[in-house]
C-alpha cells in the first residue's frame, strides 16, 4: 500500500533528568516544563522541528517522552515512554545520554540499540563534562555503539545543528546510512551475553521469528525479553490471537521459554534478568574504559557535601520549613507593597483617569461605570496579581532548578509516611503550589496505585496559584494591611486539613502501607539568573494572559447577563435576572456560614469559580460594581504617582517587619475591618467573620473544572466524584463551624449538629467506597499495534 | 560457605566504601547497583538510605537494602 508522505517522527528518549525536554524545547522552540529532578515530564508531548530548511516538504514531528532507566517499566510515566518506543515506529530515536553519568545512562542505550531501530546517541551536558575534564574518544565510541554519537549541550544549544543534520539524513526504509560519517543508523552491535543465554535465544528465535517481524520487533530482542520473563512480552504472546491464532502453539512457545529460563537458572544459579543486565553492564564498563580518556571517578562532589548538611535529620526539616515560609513570604508579604503600588497607580490611571476622560467626552453614566470601573477595574485587578504570582513562580523555579525538590522526598518521608503516603508524594504537592493540574499529573511517577490516588485526594488542599488572586482581592478589599497574615493562615489551614484528611482516608478508604520508593538525587545546580527569570517570566506571562482573559470575559459576560431581566419578583417588585434568580435560590445553603440572604453575588461567584478560581475575581468586579461610586474631583497623574509611591514605601516597612513577626498584628485585623466598614458593607459582608468563613470555603471547595477533569482522567470517575463531594461538603462544614464559633448564637448549636452529621456522612462514604488499588502497570495497559496501524 | 565479611547493605556504616556482592533485585541492578559496583552510604534513617553508586545518588528503601549483600572495601 502506497501511503502519502507522512510526517517524520523523531522520538526523544533517555534517563530521567538527562535533558530530553531541554533538547525538545531547543528543537521545537517551545517552552515545555523542565526541572532538575527526575520525573518532570510525565506524558508524551509533540512539537514540530523549527528549521529554516523544510525537509523535502515533510513536517518533522518531535516527540518528548518521560524518562526511563530501562525498557522495563514500573510506573505510568515509564510505561508511556516504553510503549511508544516499542510499539510505535519512530523514524529516528534520539537517545539522550547524560554524559556526566555515562555508565548508568548507557544501560538504556544498550537496550535501545538491540531494538535495531534507526537511532542516534546524543551526549548531553557536554558543558559540565568539559568542566569536569571528561574527554571522550567519539570515533571509538561510535564504533562501539554502531550508530552516530553527537556531543551536545541542550542548555547552551550547542550541537543542535548536527542533530538536525541527522534528522534530515535518516530515511526509512532504504537509506539507513549516515552519508556524512558512512555509519549506520541501525546498529548491528552484539552485546556479549553469557553463552548459555545466547544458546537459549538461538533456540527460541525460530519459534518467535514470525510474531516479532509482524510486530516490527527484533527477534533477538524479543527472545531476550521472553527470557527476562517480561510480563508485557509474555502477555503479547498470550493475548495476540491475530498473530498466533492457535492456543496450543502459544502455550508451547511460552512453555519453551519457561523451560529455557529454568535451565538457565540451574546452570548459572542466577536470575536470568540479572544475568542479562550483568552482561550489559560488563559491556558498558568495557566501553567506558576504552573511550574515556580520563576516567569518571566516584569522588565526593560538592553536591554530596551540601547533602551532608541538608539531609541531616536536625537540619533537613527545619530547612524545608524555612524554604516554604520564605516562598510564602516572598509571594505574599513582600509582594504586598507592589500590589498596593499597582492598585493605587494603575487604579488611578485606568479607573479614575479613564472615568474623568470618559466624562469629559460626555458618555452616558452607565457606560462610564462599565468601561472605567468594569473594564478599567478589571485590568487593574489583573495587574495586581503580577507581583504575587511572579514571586511564587520565581521561588518554584528556583526550587525546581536547584535540585532541592528530589531531596524533599527524603527529608519528608517520615512525615509523609505518618500521613499514609511515601516521601515521593511530596513532589506533586510542591508542584501544587503552582497549579493542581500538573500536580495531579505528577503523581504518575508514583509506582503504587494506592499512593497515587491518595496523593490526588490531598493535592487540592495546597492552594494553587489561581487562588492567590482571589485571596489578594479579598485582602485588598477587606483588610489591606493584614493581607499577608490572612493568606498565610489560609495556607496553614489547608495544610492542616490535608493532614486530617490523610489520617482519615488512610484508615478508611486507603488501607495498607505506602510503597517503598527509589529516587535519584540529581546534582545541585546553581540556577542561572537567565534560566530562572526566563522560566518565571514565561509562566507568569502564560498565567496573566490566561487569568486576564478569564477575568475580563467574566466581567463582560456577567455584566451583560445581569442587565437582562427574566422576570419581576412578585414580592419585592425588583427585576430578577438569571443570576439573581439562581443566586438567590442557592444562597440559603450558605446562610449557616454567614452569607447574608441577599448576598446572592457571593453565591454566583462561587459557581463561577468552578470554571477557574481566578474568575471569582471577575465575578466580584462585575456583580458589586454598580454600587461603587465613580470618581469625581480633580485628577492628576503626578498626584496618583506620589500617593502610590508613598504607600509603597510605607507598606514595605510593614512587610519587612511582618516577615520577622508574622503573627504580630493578628489583633488589629478586626479593627482594620471596622475602619473600612462603609465600603465593606456595600459588598454585603457585614462583618469580618463572614469574609473569613467565605474565604475558608473558597480555600477548600471543589477544584476548578480543569483539575476535576484531570482527576477524572487520572483517577477515574469514582474517585473524582468522591473528591468533589468531599471537598465541597468539607468546605461547608469548616466555614460553618468557624462562623458559628465566631458569632455564637442559639442557632449555632443546630448548625454544629448538622455539620457533625455531615462529617459523619463523609466518614461513612470513605468507609463504604471500594477503591481499586491493585497494581495498574498491567500488561494490558500497553497500546498494542492493531491490525489497522500494522498495515500502514 | 558463608562469608563473614558479607553484610546486608542496610547494616552498612556511613561513609565507608562497600562492594556489592549480590543484588537479587533486577530493578535496582539496572539502576547501576550491579554486582561488583562500589557503593557508599551517605545517610540513613529507619526507612531509607542515601547512597552513591558511580556518578549516581539514590534514595534507597531499607527494605531493598536488606537484600543487597555487600562487602567492605579496605
Ligand atoms: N549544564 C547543563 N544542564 C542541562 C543541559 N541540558 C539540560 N540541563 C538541565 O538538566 C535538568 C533536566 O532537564 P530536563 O530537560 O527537564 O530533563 P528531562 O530529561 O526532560 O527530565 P524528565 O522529564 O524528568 O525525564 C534541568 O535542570 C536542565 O536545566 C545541558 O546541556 N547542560
Ligand atoms: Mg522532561
Amino acid at each position: 500500500m502506497n501511503v502519502a508522505k507522512k510526517n517524520k517522527i523523531i522520538a526523544l528518549t533517555g534517563n530521567p533528568n538527562s535533558g530530553k525536554t531541554t533538547l525538545f524545547n531547543a528543537l521545537t522552540g517551545t517552552n515545555q516544563r523542565i526541572g532538575n529532578w527526575p520525573g518532570v515530564t510525565v506524558e508524551k508531548k509533540t512539537g514540530f522541528l523549527n528549521t529554516v530548511k523544510s525537509i523535502s516538504n515533510q513536517q518533522v514531528e518531535i516527540v518528548d517522552l518521560p524518562g526511563i532507566y530501562s525498557l522495563t517499566s514500573y510506573s505510568i510515566d515509564e510505561e508511556i515512554a516504553r510503549s511508544f518506543i516499542i510499539n510505535e515506529t519512530p523514524d529516528l530515536i534520539i537517545n539522550i545520554v547524560d554524559v556526566t553519568n555515562l555508565e548508568r545512562n548507557l544501560y538504556l542505550t544498550t537496550q535501545l540499540l538491540q531494538l535495531r531501530k534507526p537511532m542516534i546517541v546524543c551526549l548531553n551536558m557536554m558543558d559540565l563534562a568539559e568542566k569536569m575534564g571528561t574527554k571522550i574518544d567519539l570515533k571509538l565510541f561510535e564504533g562501539f555503539l554502531g550508530c552516530p554519537v553527537v556531543p551536545i549541550s541542550a542548555l547552551k544549544k550547542a550541537g543542535i545543528e548536527e542533530i538536525k543534520h541527522h534528522i534530515e539524513n535518516v530515511e526509512l526504509p532504504d537509506c539507513l546510512i549516515d552519508t556524512k560519517n558512512k555509519s549506520c543508523y541501525v546498529s548491528d552491535v552484539k552485546i556479549p551475553y553469557d553463552e548459555f543465554i545466547v544458546k537459549e535465544i538461538d533456540a527460541l528465535i525460530p519459534d518467535i521469528n514470525g510474531i516479532a517481524i509482524k510486530l516490527s520487533l527484533d527477534p533477538f530482542w524479543f527472545a531476550l525479553k521472553m527470557l527476562e520473563n517480561d510480563p508485557f512480552v509474555i502477555k503479547l504472546v498470550n493475548d495476540f490471537t491475530e498473530l498466533i491464532p492457535n492456543r496450543q502453539t502459544r502455550d508451547i512457545l511460552l512453555e519453551k521459554a519457561e523451560q529455557a529460563i529454568n535451565r538457565l537458572h540451574r546452570h548459572t544459579k542466577m536470575q536470568v534478568g540479572i544475568l542479562i543486565a550483568d552482561g550489559r553492564y560488563s559491556y558498558i564498563k568495557g566501553i567506558c574504559r576504552e573511550i574515556l580518556k580520563k576516567q569518571q571517578t566516584d569522588k565526593i562532589t560538592i553536591s554530596d557535601k551540601i547533602d551532608k548538611v541538608l539531609l541531616h535529620p536536625f537540619v533537613g526539616i527545619p530547612f524545608f520549613m524555612i524554604v516554604i515560609y520564605l516562598k510564602f513570604m516572598f509571594s505574599i508579604t513582600l509582594s504586598g507593597p507592589f500590589i498596593d503600588f499597582i492598585d493605587i497607580f494603575f487604579g488611578g490611571l485606568f479607573i479614575d483617569g479613564f472615568s474623568v476622560l470618559l466624562t469629559n467626552i460626555n458618555l452616558p453614566e452607565w457606560l462610564i461605570i462599565f468601561l472605567a470601573d468594569g473594564i478599567g477595574g478589571g485590568i487593574t485587578t489583573v495587574m495586581t496579581f503580577i507581583p504575587p504570582i511572579f514571586f511564587i513562580f520565581l521561588v518554584l523555579s528556583f526550587l525546581e532548578e536547584s535540585g532541592y525538590m528530589a531531596r524533599v522526598a527524603f527529608i519528608m518521608d517520615k512525615f509523609m509516611h505518618w500521613l499514609g503516603l511515601s516521601g515521593k508524594s511530596i513532589i506533586p504537592m510542591v508542584v501544587g503550589f503552582g497549579c493542581t493540574v500538573p500536580a495531579i499529573m505528577a503523581t504518575r511517577t508514583l509506582e503504587n496505585k494506592r499512593d497515587r490516588l491518595m496523593t490526588i485526594m490531598l493535592v487540592p488542599f495546597i492552594s494553587c496559584g489561581a487562588k492567590i488572586p482571589v485571596y489578594v482581592m479579598f485582602a485588598m478589599l477587606f483588610f489591606p494591611e493584614k493581607a499577608g497574615l490572612v493568606i498565610f493562615l489560609l495556607y496553614l489551614t489547608g495544610f492542616f486539613l490535608a493532614i486530617i484528611t490523610g489520617q482519615i482516608i488512610k484508615r478508611l478508604a486507603f488501607k495498607g502501607e505506602p510503597s517503598e520508593f527509589v529516587m535519584e538525587l540529581p546534582a545541585y545546580h546553581l540556577p542561572t539568573f537567565n534560566g530562572v527569570f526566563l522560566h518565571t517570566w514565561q509562566r507568569l506571562k502564560g498565567f496573566i494572559s490566561r487569568a486576564g482573559k478569564t477575568i475580563l470575559i467574566v466581567i463582560i459576560l456577567l455584566t451583560m447577563i445581569n442587565a437582562v431581566p427574566i422576570r419581576t419578583n412578585p414580592y419585592t417588585g425588583e427585576n430578577d435576572t438569571i443570576l439573581t434568580y439562581v443566586g438567590k435560590a442557592i444562597t440559603p445553603v450558605f446562610i449557616p456560614m454567614g452569607i447574608e440572604k441577599d448576598n446572592w453575588q457571593a453565591t454566583v461567584s462561587l459557581v463561577v469559580g468552578l470554571f477557574a478560581k481566578e474568575a471569582i475575581v471577575g465575578s466580584f468586579e462585575a456583580l458589586y460594581i454598580t454600587e461603587i461610586d465613580t470618581f469625581d474631583g480633580d485628577w492628576s497623574i503626578s498626584e496618583v504617582y506620589v500617593e502610590a509611591k508613598d504607600t509603597f514605601l510605607e507598606d514595605m516597612g510593614v512587610a519587612l517587619q511582618s516577615i520577622i513577626y508574622p503573627f504580630k498584628s493578628i489583633d488589629d485585623l478586626a479593627e482594620e475591618y471596622e475602619n473600612d466598614m462603609l465600603i465593606n458593607q456595600k459588598r454585603q459582608f457585614k462583618n469580618i467573620h463572614q469574609v473569613i468563613a467565605y474565604l475558608l470555603f473558597i480555600l477548600i471547595y471543589a477544584p476548578c473544572v480543569a483539575a476535576i477533569a484531570v482527576a477524572y482522567k487520572e483517577a477515574g470517575r469514582k474517585l473524582a466524584t468522591v473528591q468533589l463531594v468531599y471537598l465541597t461538603i468539607l468546605a461547608w462544614i469548616v466555614a460553618t463551624i468557624y462562623y458559628n464559633i465566631a458569632v455564637f448564637t442559639a442557632l449555632s448549636i443546630i448548625w454544629f449538629c448538622i455539620a457533625g452529621i455531615a462529617f459523619a456522612g463523609l466518614l461513612v462514604m470513605f468507609d463504604k467506597i471500594k477503591i481499586d488499588i491493585s497494581s495498574e502497570i498491567k500488561p494490558n495497559s500497553i497500546a498494542f499495534p492493531t491490525e489497522k496501524n500494522m498495515e500502514e | 560457605m558463608i562469608n563473614e565479611n558479607l553484610i546486608p547493605l542496610s547494616k552498612a556504616v556511613i561513609n565507608c566504601k562497600y562492594k556489592i556482592v549480590d543484588n537479587p533485585n533486577q530493578k535496582y541492578f539496572e539502576l547501576g547497583l550491579y554486582n561488583g559496583s562500589e557503593i557508599n552510604v551517605f545517610k540513613t534513617n529507619d526507612r531509607n538510605l542515601v547512597i552513591a553508586v558511580g556518578a549516581s545518588r539514590y534514595i534507597l528503601p531499607q527494605k531493598v537494602a536488606k537484600d543487597i549483600m555487600v562487602m567492605k572495601v579496605e
